[in-house]
């Protein structure tokens, strides 16, 4: 094979692996590259010429290459480029007139954007090019349309709303005809499945790219999979430490137990609350927002009044349903009570099951509205031991004594999985939990996961110094398998 | 896996916990992107951890050579023990001083029947142990009293310059659950570097106290063996003894008691013991042995019952072989079925626990990544710091020569309104520039020439149309093609930060006869005119 061939071949393989982003100044691209590529790194501004180099952003699997978005600087005068072309290069194809374009032009003030963006469409990068629908189409872009063309490269219309304005039907009746490939794709909302049909709309200019762009969304779609099972390991480590977290204190004797007492209880809180808020960076880090994470958590941690984890809203908005709460306790109770019938043979008259099944129930009123864990003085017990000796007194407290604390911390892991799940990587704002989320995740867990977790949580509180690693596994088993279920139509969406 | 292997495994998972999983993810993949063939699905669990290890960065290894040296030579040391103890054990029991023999039955007692039952109870615990399989859980009960008893006693019995200097041990041992410390160092609620200490080791104590539940009688296991190697060389080392005595020396045996044990008992019994080896060496003592070897104290000396205790030379063979069998040999079975067992158990090793679980959910998934190459550069220039201005117009000028920047929608009309009642001039020919022909504007441009120098330019713009360098371009061509005369830019139907970007960028030209007005601030001027 010639070197010319071999260069062709080369070129042709770099042109299935790669988009670059292009349009005219402050429409949106680096929003679209930003979403697109999960990255937040992108310099995203109102103000005009944020990008003023072409910027690759490659996403790899285990380091190959799997395709590369450019974001590019904006089109400033492809009109005057396009002049400089005719006149200079008329009477050669177009690809080569573009190439001496850039050949000429390269390193100079003018037509420095328009050689930026020519970067990667020379070396055979398909095109999104990014309009917005918020401002009416005007003829002039077909400088930039015909200039784009000229690199034969599939374009790809991204009609991007950045006003409130929308002109959607101007911008189609005039470049359906031309370019009939084209999506509306909104950079700060756009989720999963808007991604998924942006990048398959390329397959539509270019039905050759099918396979190659195929490959790209399986990877990104197992990518998310991997992070929900990351994201269900890391809500499992944080119900872990929560319903495990014990602290003792000792003080002398002649201290105030009672303002110990106080002083731990807001400590152990305190604890609590970290506990949670910590979960919720590592899931925003998880799914790359992490330049936004710590604003976020902050103002949440901070909103004592509705959005604090022992409010009392926030226990009734993400607590189980009290009929749910004692249902499952009291399964439990007389599933223990059931074994002791079993274990004397019936001769009980099955009064362990009745008897358990009302301590259960017992214990789940109880447990209900106890928001709040309470310090207990044990000092007692060890003055009887040392006899005489000053050794103080011990206060403790922990593990969190209510079934429905760790069930409140799932809920509300869940809604902020959730949220960073869908939020867009150009938009900086953190989007808001959907509440509808609690309703999905509650029509999505059996009675039987309640049972698991509820004997998983018991388990742990039981053996909070040494929660049994096989509790722990199963645990984060029924956390991953409940995410999984919520986002089971996802895949298919 | 080998003890060391999984002792190593520990100590990575352990300081894994700290690290963030980012870095993990990275750190795997980089391993597995080496050698891919390795990591597939159906690889076993136990190979994958072992290469996984082998193939961790030589700065993350964790050097446990220094523990297993030390497994090895508290083996030595048992091993030396058992030979000291059943050395001296059986020098004491053979000692012979030709004034009464040597008897029979503490040998009998401690290196047959003891021994016996010792392997009796060790075979029950170790099918315990097998049968118990992941039952057992992690627990230091026994650790805390014997803490407790310290710190008491260190506290009741030692200066305070004294517990000072311990302070490191005391935290270690105050950080077990429940042990009150005193009264002077509860008053310090601010973190003391001992409370740190105690916190870390009360982390470590839960921490191993966790993990350890993940192996399930490996330790008992290591234990039984040591016990079993201490047994051995102490059975070893009583037999050589025995031997070298006998050769060595001439040795007189019998047996005597205060208990009333009669020869046909103790005859039955030694038949019993002698049952494994009779038919191999034939040396059960005899009836007549045993009547003929019975001593008793008297006042002054020992005097045998029998007819002599000259012919006692065939309890040593008995002696020897009932220790061999009885006491050697079950404990050298015992060693060898446990150590089977632990090998066995040891290759099915790690257990699934969730970090292993998520070290080989790392080391099976691809990772994707966003990365940027390098970052953007931006335009991080300050914002120009005289925005275009107002301009005032000369007084005798009557008509300004128009563009339309890239079709703007405004009609003839509107442009010879704005013009009109603004400035007071009248619009040429309306010219079009920015768009794909230059044709308009090359027209535009040359019937500048028929302009009066001080008449006006005016550009109408759509201000949600972004100025870029072709607006510069056709700004400059102006100035090309004439004089300093006034050029008015009027924007319209823009917001506020669309008119802050034409300003600005109108600035950055720095031409002081370039203005921009804002078409919608123009209409109001109007209206307040009229």
């Amino acid at each position: 094979m010639s070197s010319a061939a071999n260069n062709e071949l080369e070129s042709a393989n770099r042109q299935r692996a790669s988009i670059a982003v292009v349009g005219r100044v402050n429409r949106g691209k680096s929003s679209v590259v930003a979403t697109l590529t999960e990255n937040r790194n992108v310099k995203i501004s109102h103000k005009a010429r944020t990008t003023t180099e072409t910027v690759a952003y490659p996403v790899r699997v285990d380091g190959e290459l799997l395709f590369t978005v450019y974001d590019t600087p904006g089109f400033e005068d492809a009109a005057g480029a396009i002049r400089w072309v005719r006149e200079h290069a008329n009477d050669l194809p177009p690809q080569q007139a573009l190439r001496a374009f850039y050949d000429t032009w390269l390193g100079k003030a003018d037509f420095r954007e328009e050689c930026e963006l020519l970067k990667p469409l020379l070396d055979g990068a398909a095109i999104f090019y990014v309009v917005d629908i918020s401002t009416p189409y005007r003829a002039n872009h077909q400088a930039e349309l015909l200039f784009l063309s000229w690199t034969g490269a599939p374009i790809v219309i991204v009609l991007n709303q950045i006003g409130e304005e929308n002109h959607l039907e101007s911008w189609r009746e005039a470049l359906a005809s031309t370019y009939p490939v084209s999506l509306r794709f909104d950079p700060y909302r756009a989720g999963w499945p808007d991604r998924r049909r942006l990048l398959m709309t390329i397959t539509e200019a270019a039905p050759h790219l099918e396979a190659d762009i195929r490959a790209v969304i399986e990877a990104l779609a197992f990518e998310r999979q991997r992070r929900l099972r990351e994201a269900g390991r890391i809500i499992t480590r944080m119900l872990i430490a929560a319903v495990t977290l014990h602290r003792n204190v000792v003080i002398d004797e002649l201290d105030e137990v009672e303002d110990h007492q106080r002083s731990l209880e807001r400590e152990f809180h305190e604890e609590l609350r970290r506990l949670e808020a910590s979960a919720w960076q590592e899931l925003q880090r998880l799914y790359l927002h992490e330049g936004a994470a710590a604003a976020h958590s902050q103002l949440r941690f901070e909103d004592r009044e509705a959005g604090d984890l022992f409010s009392e809203k926030t226990w009734e908005e993400h607590g189980l349903d009290p009929l749910a709460l004692m249902g499952v306790t009291t399964a439990a109770g007389a599933l223990t009570g059931g074994v002791i019938d079993a274990a004397v043979g019936g001769a009980s008259f099955m009064a362990g099951t009745a008897l358990g099944a009302l301590s259960g129930a017992g214990a789940g009123l109880y447990g209900l509205k106890r928001r709040y864990a309470s310090a207990t003085s044990i000092g007692q017990t060890f003055k009887n031991i040392v006899q005489g000796q000053k050794g103080g007194r011990k206060i403790r407290i922990g593990p969190h004594p209510s079934p429905n604390l760790p069930f409140v911390l799932l809920n509300r892991a869940v809604q902020q999985l959730d949220a960073v799940r869908n939020w867009a990587h150009a938009n900086p704002e953190f989007p808001g939990m959907r509440e509808e989320v609690i309703g999905d995740l509650n029509r999505s867990m059996t009675q039987e996961d309640r049972r698991h977790l509820h004997a998983s949580f018991q388990s742990l509180r039981k053996n909070y110094e040494a929660p049994q690693l096989q509790v722990q596994r199963a645990l984060r088993q029924t956390v991953t398998e409940l995410l999984e279920r919520l986002y089971r139509g996802e895949a298919v969406r | 896996m080998h003890l060391a292997e999984i002792l190593e495994l520990e100590a990575r998972l352990s300081a894994d916990r700290e690290r963030e999983d980012d870095e993990l993810w990275r750190r795997e993949r980089a391993i597995v992107a080496a050698q891919p063939e390795k990591w597939r699905e159906d690889t076993p669990r136990n190979e994958q951890t072992r290469a996984w290890l082998r193939a961790l960065p030589e700065d993350e290894r964790t050097d446990t050579s220094g523990w297993i040296a030390g497994l090895r030579w508290s083996r030595r040391a048992l091993l030396l023990a058992g030979v000291i103890v059943g050395g001296g054990l059986a020098a004491g029991l053979l000692r012979y001083d030709g004034t009464h023999p040597i008897n029979v039955l503490p040998w009998i007692a401690i290196l047959v029947i003891l021994p016996l039952l010792t392997s009796v109870v060790s075979a029950i615990a170790l099918i315990a142990l097998q049968r118990s399989g992941t039952s057992r859980r992690g627990d230091i009960s026994l650790f805390i009293p014997i803490a407790r008893v310290f710190l008491w006693l260190s506290e009741r019995f030692t200066d305070p310059s004294t517990r000072q200097r311990m302070r490191g041990i005391r935290a270690r041992l105050a950080s077990t659950e429940g042990f009150p410390r005193s009264g002077r160092e509860s008053k310090q609620r601010k973190p003391s570097p001992a409370d740190e200490d105690a916190s870390r080791w009360r982390s470590a104590v839960e921490s191993y106290r966790t993990r350890r539940g993940a192996y399930p009688g490996l330790e008992a296991r290591i234990a039984f063996s040591a016990a079993q190697l201490f047994s051995i060389a102490l059975s070893v080392s009583a037999l050589v003894v025995l031997v070298t005595r006998v050769v060595s020396s001439d040795l007189a045996f019998g047996w005597s008691t205060t208990l009333s044990l009669q020869p046909e008992r103790l005859r039955a019994l030694t038949d019993i013991l002698s049952v494994p080896f009779a038919w191999l060496v034939g040396h059960a003592p005899s009836e007549e042995l045993i009547e003929a070897t019975r001593y008793v104290r008297l006042e002054r000396g020992y005097t045998a019952t029998g007819a002599s205790s000259t012919g006692s030379g065939p309890w040593w063979s008995f002696l020897f072989w009932s220790a061999l069998c009885w006491g050697l040999l079950p404990r050298v079975a015992l060693l060898l079925v446990n150590e089977g067992l632990r090998r066995r158990y040891q290759r099915a090793l790690p257990p699934l626990t969730p970090d292993v679980e998520a070290l080989l959910h790392r080391l099976r998934t691809p990772l994707v990544e966003f990365e940027a190459e390098r970052e953007d550069p931006g335009d991080d220039a300050p914002l120009p710091l005289s925005p275009a201005r107002e301009i005032e117009l000369p007084q005798d000028a009557r008509r300004a020569l128009v563009f339309r920047w890239r079709d703007a929608a405004f009609d003839d009309a509107t442009i010879d309104a704005i013009l009109a009642r603004r400035h007071g001039l009248r619009s040429g020919t309306l010219h079009d520039a920015g768009g794909l022909s230059f044709e308009s504007e090359d027209t535009g441009l040359a019937s500048l020439r028929e302009l009066d120098p001080l008449d006006p330019v005016a550009i109408f713009v759509e201000s949600w149309e972004t100025p870029d360098r072709a607006m510069a371009r056709l700004i400059e061509r102006i100035r090309r093609a004439g004089t300093n005369r006034p050029i008015l830019v009027f924007g319209s139907a823009g917001d506020a930060a669309d008119n802050s970007l034409w300003r600005d960028y109108l600035g950055q030209l720095h031409d002081p006869y370039l203005s921009f007005k804002p078409f919608e601030e123009a209409n109001d001027e109007q209206r307040g005119e009229q």
